[in-house]
């Protein structure tokens, strides 16, 4: 029932003009990190701009720089740590894949080490060593590095993971003292610096909000208001991640054979579950 | 200070002539330029904005501009008449409103549209058709970025 008068205007907006580079630049700067997947699939130009140092430097010089959320997760029979980011599924219409437009995942980062096809082989997770995060680290130019200690039974290793043009290169004992017998410690160059004590509980804080951990517990204490808190889960992990407190935990069914990794997102009241 | 001082004549490529406050026009970092460097007179030709576009730009200054001068308006509000402002603006309108605001060098303008242009596109197909974007990529490259990515663990 649509008047010829609009049909032509639908037919007249179809567009036919197309931003420059340093414009279409300028508007993905505003696009979530999470949708980087997404971009990196919509066109070999996009694909390039988005791998180009000229965008992080834009992104960065226009303030629109992110928290981006890092995790290791260690399988069986693979030595090497695999790396994983937080992103948003593209929504890939023309794959016979289930649609899930609004799903966050956690997708792995190339990484020199890791072995993918352990993962797309869709085998489970049956054990989880290492879980670590990335302190805040920021989409922009300029080596925003990550150093990452390894597990204990593997010779103490650092490697740097450089968002910008997420390649990995190993790092010459930087000024940094890495004690034995911890699990896994992590920090970041820039941002909070975190240090996991050996057995003593882990801890992070958060806007006067201190989060602690032991073994089978995961409490915090708001100083502010004197509340006191506690969630069940063996094997947390916690994050500080742009304010927002990010707790992971492991879930295993009975008989070891599956786990699932959650991870939660706190902010203030808002609690966003996701799943691995 | 005579009327004709504090008033500004925008001229666009479709010879329509705007006549606003330099207040206003002054927002704009090439118009600002061009009043310093020389005296161009009171009408200042503008060769890439027409003037259905124009007239948004001015719409935008205007509201900016009172904002600025007497703060009768909440930071608030003036999001809220930002968003808007872009909110049912076709795909043209809009990346021609990015063009100008880039030509006319207003920052806030270019970042509100540029965001604009962001909060339409979230999927592939929103990439393609809003964005005016090829998909050049052939299906094995396609599938070879999918398997980097392990999209496939979901299942």
């Amino acid at each position: 029932m649509s008047s010829p008068e609009k049909k032509r205007k639908t037919t007249e907006s179809i567009p036919n003009i197309s931003l420059p580079n340093d414009l279409l630049l300028r508007c993905i700067t505003h696009v979530s990190i999470l949708y980087y997947p997404t971009l990196s699939l919509v066109s070999k130009r996009l694909q390039s701009l988005i791998a180009s140092s000229e965008f992080y430097k834009t992104r960065s010089l226009l303030g629109h720089t992110e928290s981006c959320l890092y995790v290791v997760l260690r399988f069986p029979h693979n030595l090497n740590p695999c790396w994983f980011t937080l992103c948003r599924i593209p929504n890939i219409t023309t794959k016979k894949k289930k649609k899930k437009s609004s799903a966050n995942l956690l997708v792995s980062i190339l990484s020199p080490n890791s072995a993918h096809a352990h993962l797309s082989s869709n085998l489970s997770l049956s054990w989880i060593v290492s879980l670590t995060h990335g302190t805040k680290l920021q989409a922009c130019g300029g080596p925003e590095l990550l150093i990452h200690s390894c597990h204990h039974s593997c010779m103490n290793w650092i490697e740097v993971f450089d968002p910008k043009t997420q390649t990995w290169s190993s790092l010459q004992n930087p000024s940094v003292e890495i004690r034995e017998g911890s699990v896994l410690k992590s920090l970041g160059l820039k941002g909070k610096f975190y240090l996991f004590g050996d057995k003593i509980d882990k801890y992070c804080e958060i806007d006067n909000i201190l989060f602690f951990l032991n073994c089978v517990l995961f409490s915090w204490y708001d100083f502010k208001v004197n509340l006191f808190g506690a969630l069940k889960g063996e094997g947390c992990r916690m994050v500080d991640y742009g304010g927002k407190l990010v707790v992971f935990w492991e879930e295993c069914d009975g008989y070891q054979l599956e786990n699932l990794i959650w991870c939660a997102e706190i902010a203030l009241e808002r609690r966003k579950r996701l799943e691995i | 200070m005579s009327k004709s001082e504090k008033k500004i004549v925008l001229k666009s490529l479709d010879n329509e002539a705007f006549e606003v406050e330099k207040a206003v026009a002054l927002q704009s970092q090439t118009i600002w330029v061009m009043c310093e460097d020389k005296c161009v007179g009171n009408e200042i030709p503008l060769e890439n904005v027409t003037g259905q576009i124009l007239a948004k730009v001015i719409d935008y200054c205007k509201k900016h501009a009172v904002v600025d001068g007497d703060g009768d308006e909440s930071s608030e509000e003036l999001k809220n008449w930002d968003t808007e402002f872009t909110k049912n603006m076709d795909q043209s309108t809009l990346f021609n409103m990015i063009l100008a605001a880039n030509y006319l060098n207003i920052k806030s303008l270019l970042n509100l549209t540029c965001q604009a242009v962001a909060d339409k596109t979230k999927t592939i197909d929103e990439f393609h058709t809003f964005l005016n974007i090829e998909n050049n990529f052939t299906p094995e490259e396609e599938a070879q970025i999918c398997q980097e990515n392990l999209w496939a663990f979901d299942d």
